[in-house]
Formats: C-alpha cells, structure tokens, sequence
C-alpha cells in the first residue's frame, strides 16, 4: 500500500504523479506494472490504481495505460503515451477521459530536471470541482454549485524544488450558479471567465496575479443584489502569498455605470496559508487603501445600500450625483477617509429630505488625529419635510466617531434662515451616541412656511431660539424651550422629545405656550376672517406620531388684560361657528338681514377655543356657561354677537380635511 | 363570570377591610378580538380601502341646522353618573370589569394602513413559505433559497419593514391602554390570532421551540 503525505498544495500531487513516469526507474526493464491499492490525497481517496508501462519495441518508446477502479468520480481509464524527447527527458500525454460529467485530458514533461504538467477539463461539472477544492478552501455545509466549467490547470516546476515555480488556473463558463444553504449568498446564470496564476521566485516568494470577469447572470451577497449584465464586472488582482496572509499590491474593481476603484491591502487568514483550508468567512482585511475613482449614484444606492437600510428613513431614496476619494480600512472597518463629492443629490422619497447638488470635501481621520484640512460642503438647496433651504456651506471637523462645525453656519430656510451656533456629534452610531446644537432663527416669513406646508397663508414672521439638543436612546431630547416669534407674539415649545427620528414612526412631544399673537396679522391673509385683538394659549401634551396630531389639549382664548381694539369680521364669525359644528350660509345670511346688514365687523369682549383632541376626536369647548354651554365668542355692545357652543365632538380627520376643503375652494362646511 | 365574582368578592372584602389589592389582569379575550380586526384589516384591506387621505369629492349639503351642534351629550352623562355611583360604591373592582383593549387610535390606524400595503407584497411570499410568522408576533424568513434571486432582496427589505411595524404596533396599543408592561402579551396574543386566524392552510409559523411547522 503506497500513501503520500498529505501535500500542502495540488502542485505536490503533480510532481509526485512525473516522478512515477520518470524512466530511470529502470531503462533494462522493458515492461513496468505498477498496482497501488490506495492513495490518499487531500483532495479524493483513490483505490486500485493501476500503471502499466511498456517499450514499444519498433519506436523506443514508451507506452502505457492507467486505471483507477475507484475515484470520487467512478473509475478512469486511460491510454498514455509517451515520447522520448532526445536523451534529456520525456514527453507524456494521456487519452481524454471522462471526469466529473465532463472531459479531462492531460500532459506533461520532464526535460532535465524542468517539469510541466497541464490539465484541460472540459465542461466539467462546478459540484465535482467544489467537492474536489474542500482540502484547500472550507467549504461551508450546504453550499452548492451549479453549471459547467472548462478550466485549464498549467504546472511547472524543478524537481528538486518542494513546490512548483509557476501555477496557472483558468476558470471559463457560462450559466453558472451557487449559493449558501441559507439561500442569501447566491448567483445564478453566470458567465465567468477567471484566471489565477501563481509563480515562485528564487528566494521562495510566491507572487499571485489574476482576474475575474463576468458579464452576465445576477448574485445576490446578503441585502446587495447585483445584475451583471447592467454593471459588467471586472476585478483584477497582483499580490504576494505570505505565510499565514496575503499581501494585495495592486486590486482593482470595476462595476460599469457603478464602480471603479483600486486599492492596496493586506488580507490574514486565521493558520498557515495553504496548510489550513482557506474560510473566507475567517478572512480579515488588517488593512487596506481605497482609490475610488468613481462611485456612480443611484446605482451604488440600489445595489449595495438600499436593502441594507430597510426600515430605516433611508431606504426610499432618489440618489444621483458621484463620489470619489480614499478610504482607509483597518482591521474590517473603515477608519479614514478623504471623499470629494461631485453633485451628489438625495432625495426621500417618501418626502422626508432632500439635497440637491451637494458637493465638497470630506476629510475623516481616525480619534488620534488632526485632519490636514477640515470638511468642506456645499450644496444648491435642501430640507426637512417642507421646510426648504437655499444653498448653503458648512466646515466641519470629522474625527473617529465624532463630528463637530467649525464655525457657525447660516442655512436659509426660505427667506429668513437658521443660524446653527453649535454642532457637535460624539460617539455617532453607538448607544451612546450624542448631539448638541444650538442655533437661533432669523425671521421667516410665516406666508412662505404656511404655502410649504399647504396652510392657509398666514402672516408674520418666525424667529426664535433653538436651545440645546441632545440625542439619548434614539430620542432627540430639548433641552430647553423653543421659542418662536410670530404675529408679534410668542410661541414656546417645551420638554420637546422626537423619538425615533430617522425611523418609520417618529414621535413628537411638547407642551407649546402661545403669548399674546397679534390676531390682526395672523388672520389678515385668510379667507377664515378678519380678527382684531390678542390670542393666548396652550397646547398640552402635544404629540404627534409620523408627524400627524394624535393628541393635544389645545387652549386659545383672549387674553384678560387684552385692552386692545377687538372687532371681527362676519366672514370669521361665520368660520368660527363652522368650527363650532354650526354650518352653512345660515350665520353669513342671519347676519346680512334687517339692520345687522349694516354692520360689517362686530366688537368682541372674548374669544374661547378648546380641543381636547384624543382618538381621531376633538373634543370642542370655550368659556364656560352654564351646563353644557360654552361661547366661543363672547359679543360686546350693540349689535352683538355671540357664538354659543353645546358639547362638541368632531371627527378630527374630517375637520382637516373639510378646512382643506374650504381653503380651496372658499366654501363653506359643515362638522356633525 | 369570573369578573363577577371578583367584583362580589371585592365588594365584601371592602366591607370586612378598608384596604384591598387589586391586580389588573391583561384582558386576554378582548385582545384576540383586538388581534383578530386588526389581522382582518391587514390581510383584507389591501388597496384603497380604509385609505383616510381622500378629500371629500362633493361639497356639503348647503342648508344646515343653526348654531350648535347636534350631539348626544345625554348618554355620557348618564354613564358618567352611573360611574361616579359606581365608584362610590365599590371604587377600585370599577376599573377590572370594564377593562378591554382599545385598538382605535390614529397611531394603530396609521401602522396597519402601512402594514395593510405591504401585505400585497408579502402575501405570495407566505403563500410560498418563503416567510413565516413566529412566536413573537414578528416574521421571519424561513426559506429564501425559494424565492426567485432577485426577488430575495426584496424579502429581506419587507422582512425589516415589517417587523418595525409590528413592533410600533404593539407599544402603540399598550401605550393606547396606558399599560406598556402589556406589550409582550399583546404580541403573544397577536402572534397566536395570526395563526389561528390569518395564516392561509399551508403558511409557515414557528412554534415555541422555533421549530417551523406549517399551518
């Protein structure tokens, strides 16, 4: 029973397979049979192996034939012949034989002390060849291959050497396939053309170079989901085996439409290289430099992000633009970078932000360092919801996981804008992850805010605070009051906390004060009505999840010490009995009849509005009577005018919606 | 009945004793049913149903009653008396026979809405045991070997979005019911009615050990 020790690479194999049909063994002995009952490679266990070598007496040479009875792929036999070449050596080739469902043929010389040996196998299942690579790579349980393969394996080497001086691995199909046992790590109809080639220098170093290309079929690799045919792929590598790593001097990758990138890098494998299986799931990157050339949007969203993001507010964009520059990767995770980002625009498309042309530098340094030039960006226009700023700059200071502004910013927000005095993020993405913001609001135009968000155009400006932020357990918590200045008043937003903000389902809530608005102004542009006066109020536990009111217990009423003029017009009492769940032309019309006609604003001791708004249903009250009776509106002098509530429930959403209603068309609307 | 003689019991303890315990048990029966509307809106919504964005098509009527609504403020009133002498009586049991579980917030209307589209999406991945649904009252992906590659992605994304709504959905009923403790009985509860109750003959659902059976 012969036994090889176990090789540490195919190549061992080939040279063992020349020295056997090396003709020294004994040039008086005319005919040579050699049975082996078994050998044991790390590739297959083969039995009953059978070599049989003769001279042929007219031509010298050597001729002969070989059988295995038992292989991983069923039994193989073989003619081979043999061809003196000259008095240094030997030329051998064998028959075509069937391996693996397809066709292996092979060659090989010795010439001195310089051998060759080449495999050609012919659409040659992927499976067998998978089974056959399990030594060398760990392949893991359930994965599978599919299709055929025409691969070409070229050996050549010296036979005093251990391992070959040069490999050469060629890998050619179309409609090709695998996937993991869970399914998510897969690829189907393929076309792959692949070269690996490997080759020894004196001092012992093995230099690998290679390619793979593929044109066509689609893979899936976790959320990424990639069609080739969309984005050719081509990713060529030069590099040098070390013992328990490889060294990648030059990779390069290109997606068309989508990547081009190069980089260097240094790749560990957990053991010996060669000795141990390769598991590519054990492989760590120690360390590698990007050049990206390109990385085309939105293709480089679609394929390699979006799913990635599912469930978060960033799996819905519209993405166009480039980005290029270096990056850093150290021990699997990005640690620095230098991006130029050319037009890069983001939009959301379920409308929560967007960015047209953002464009710059960014410059990312690991903890312990000082970036050679901050993070400079710009960009043409971009927003919140409906809240849209013009162009803008920013500079800032990108270090490990934390980020901070250079120097305060002004962003537009229609004609006013926000100035952020302070921005600064730590310990970004981790639990403990913390914002701080300051910034103060230059006043904006409250007609420009109501048209955004398709309110009735109201007057006045904002302006206001923005206190300090902070952001906790995915909660962007205040930590002071907002306020706002508008309709020369006040409105004061506290204990304001926004869960989940970059999730589906936001929460919001706040208490907000509202401080003697000048109701002149607030109600000069509607079509609700004109008031004269001042309004206070309150707005408790405010809350409102994915940005629609769910709850409040909402106050507006004059204010006691209001000495100012308070007239109102017929249009608005006629709106506010509308709220008040009355409806129609009825009021309008009662009040355009006998002497009231002449009469077209009335004066007003108070205004009282409460809605307890509480499941879909505003619970409708004013200033108490007596029972069940509010006023809404308290009249004064003569002629006057009250609007008396009784107990009032609306259904919120149709409340909205008939006021939608009304602002378009100027109708009037009834609540019941 | 056994909220009765609960209620007896509290009612003649109060007599005996001045301080008493109450527990407030999770309302099991009236969570199913909760379960079962919401499963029922999920699966049978679909389109354009209960879609609450469409604005009213025709105008309304123009002839309309006068000044002040007409509203039956009669009947809270009486239940506000008949609780008020209720509580008077027998104060804390008040508040165990009248437990239920309110799934009518704008919240859960919001969440099943999105649920309800994605459903059209999902439905011919249950239907294929691709996904299944588990103990916990989420969904996973059982095999995705037998999706089509390209629609294996797709999966995965509405696996993600799914489960983050039915994870805003339950704390959006316990905190609906001002008991958040009751989440992981709500999403037991929903878990077990979307089994018994929306999966399909042939769906896949994960037992309590995780093994995958099918319905």
């Amino acid at each position: 029973m012969a036994r090889f020790y176990r090789p540490s690479s195919p190549a061992r194999l080939g040279i063992a397979a020349a020295l056997l049909l090396t003709p020294q063994v004994a040039p008086a002995i005319d005919r040579l049979t050699l049975r082996i009952e078994r050998i044991e490679t790390p590739a297959a266990v083969l039995k009953d192996a059978t070599l049989k070598v003769s001279i042929d007496p007219k031509t010298t040479a050597p001729r002969g034939s070989l059988s295995i009875g038992s292989t991983p792929v069923g039994p193989i036999a073989l003619n081979l012949a043999l061809r003196d070449a000259g008095s240094q050596g030997f030329i051998f080739a064998g028959d075509d034989f069937e391996f693996a469902g397809g066709e292996v043929g092979f060659s090989g010389s010795l010439i001195g002390r310089r051998w060759t040996f080449a495999i050609t196998a012919n659409a040659i299942s992927s499976e067998a060849l998978l089974q056959l690579s399990k030594p060398f790579v760990d392949v893991p349980e359930g994965f599978y291959a599919q299709g055929r393969l025409d691969t070409l394996l070229q050996l050549a080497g010296r036979t005093d050497a251990q391992l070959p001086e040069n490999a050469n691995l060629e890998f050619r199909g179309s409609e090709l396939g695998f996937s993991n046992a869970a399914g998510d790590f897969a690829a189907e109809g393929i076309g792959l053309d692949a070269r690996l080639g490997l080759s020894a220098d004196a001092t012992g170093k093995i230099k690998i170079a290679g390619y793979i290309k593929s044109e066509q079929g689609e893979a899936l690799f976790d959320t990424a989901y990639l069609k080739l045919a969309s984005h050719p792929t081509r990713i060529g590598f030069e590099g040098e085996l070390e013992p328990n790593g490889l060294n990648i001097g030059l990779l390069e990758i290109k997606q068309e439409g989508m990547i081009s990138a190069t980089a260097s890098a240094r790749v560990a494998q957990p053991g010996k290289l060669l000795d141990t299986p390769l598991d590519l799931r054990k492989l760590k990157i120690e360390s590698a430099a990007f050049t990206l050339n390109e990385l085309r949007f939105p293709a480089v969203y679609t394929t390699y992000l979006q799913t990635a993001l599912a469930g978060s507010s960033l799996d819905a964009l519209e993405s166009s633009g480039r980005i290029a520059g270096t990056l850093l990767i150290r021990d699997n995770n990005p640690v620095a970078g230098d991006l130029r980002l050319d037009d890069l625009s983001l939009r959301d498309s379920k409308g929560l932000f967007f960015f047209d042309r953002l464009r710059g530098q960014v410059s990312w340094v690991p903890e312990d360092q000082e970036p050679l030039e901050p993070s400079a960006l710009m960009w043409d226009a971009g927003g919140i919801y409906e809240v849209r700023g013009g162009t803008s700059s920013l500079r800032l200071v990108l270090r490990g996981m934390s980020a901070s502004l250079l120097e305060p910013v002004r962003l537009p927000v229609f004609d006013g804008a926000i100035n952020v005095q302070e921005l600064r993020v730590t310990d970004a993405g981790s639990p403990n992850m913390q914002v701080q913001f300051t910034g103060e609001i230059e006043p904006i135009s409250m007609s420009e805010i109501s048209q955004a968000f398709g309110w009735p155009e109201l007057g006045g400006f904002v302006t206001g605070r923005i206190p300090r932020v902070e952001f906790k357990d995915n909660t962007l918590i205040f930590g002071g009051d907002l306020e706002a200045e508008m309709f020369d008043g006040l409105v004061r937003g506290s204990d304001i906390k926004l869960s989940d903000p970059l999730g589906r389902w936001p929460r919001l809530s706040a208490d907000l004060t509202i401080e003697n608005l000048d109701l002149e102004t607030l109600t000069s542009t509607l079509e609700f009505g004109a008031i004269t006066g001042r309004i206070d109020g309150k707005v408790d536990n405010l809350e409102l999840f994915a940005w629609a009111p769910v709850s409040f217990d909402a106050w507006l009423r004059t204010p006691d010490d209001d000495n100012s003029r308070k007239r109102i017009s017929v249009d608005a009492i006629n709106s506010i009995a509308n709220v008040g769940g009355s409806a129609g032309s009825g009021v309008a019309s009662a009040l355009q009849m006998g002497a009231l006609r002449f009469f077209s604003r009335y004066s007003y001791r108070q205004l009282a509005i409460r809605c307890v708004l509480e499941d879909d249903v505003c619970r409708l009250s004013g200033a108490p009577i007596a029972d069940n009776r509010y006023y809404l509106l308290e009249g004064a002098g003569v002629p006057r005018v009250d609007i008396i509530g009784n107990s009032g429930r609306i259904q919120w959403s149709e409340l909205l919606r008939q006021v939608a209603w009304q602002i378009e068309t100027g109708g009037t609307f009834s609540v019941q | 009945m056994k909220n009765l003689l609960k209620l007896k019991l509290t009612a003649a303890s109060l007599m005996i004793a001045s301080c008493i315990t109450i527990n407030v048990y999770f309302p099991a029966g009236a969570a199913e049913k909760a379960a079962d509307q919401i499963i029922d809106s999920v699966i049978q919504g679909g389109g354009d149903r209960g879609n609450t964005q469409t604005p009213p098509t025709t105008p309304p009527p123009a002839t309309t009653p006068p000044i002040g609504l007409i509203d039956s403020f009669v009947t809270p009133h009486v239940n506000h008396l008949a609780g008020l002498l209720l509580d008077a009586l027998i104060p804390s049991a008040h508040a165990q026979t009248e437990m239920n579980l309110d799934v009518s917030s704008p919240e859960i209307r919001a969440i099943t809405a999105s649920m309800q589209t994605r459903f059209g999406q999902l439905e011919r991945f249950f239907d294929s045991g691709v996904v299944g649904l588990t103990a916990d009252g989420l969904i996973d992906i059982r095999d995705i070997g037998s999706a089509a590659l390209p629609d294996r992605a797709l999966v995965k994304r509405l696996v993600a979005e799914d489960n983050a709504d039915r994870n805003a959905l339950y704390d959006a009923i316990a905190r609906k019911n001002e008991r958040p403790e009751w989440a992981p009985d709500i999403r037991r509860i929903f878990a077990q009615r979307w089994v018994e109750r929306g999966a399909k003959p042939g769906w896949y659902f994960k037992d309590l050990n995780g093994n995958w059976k099918q319905r």
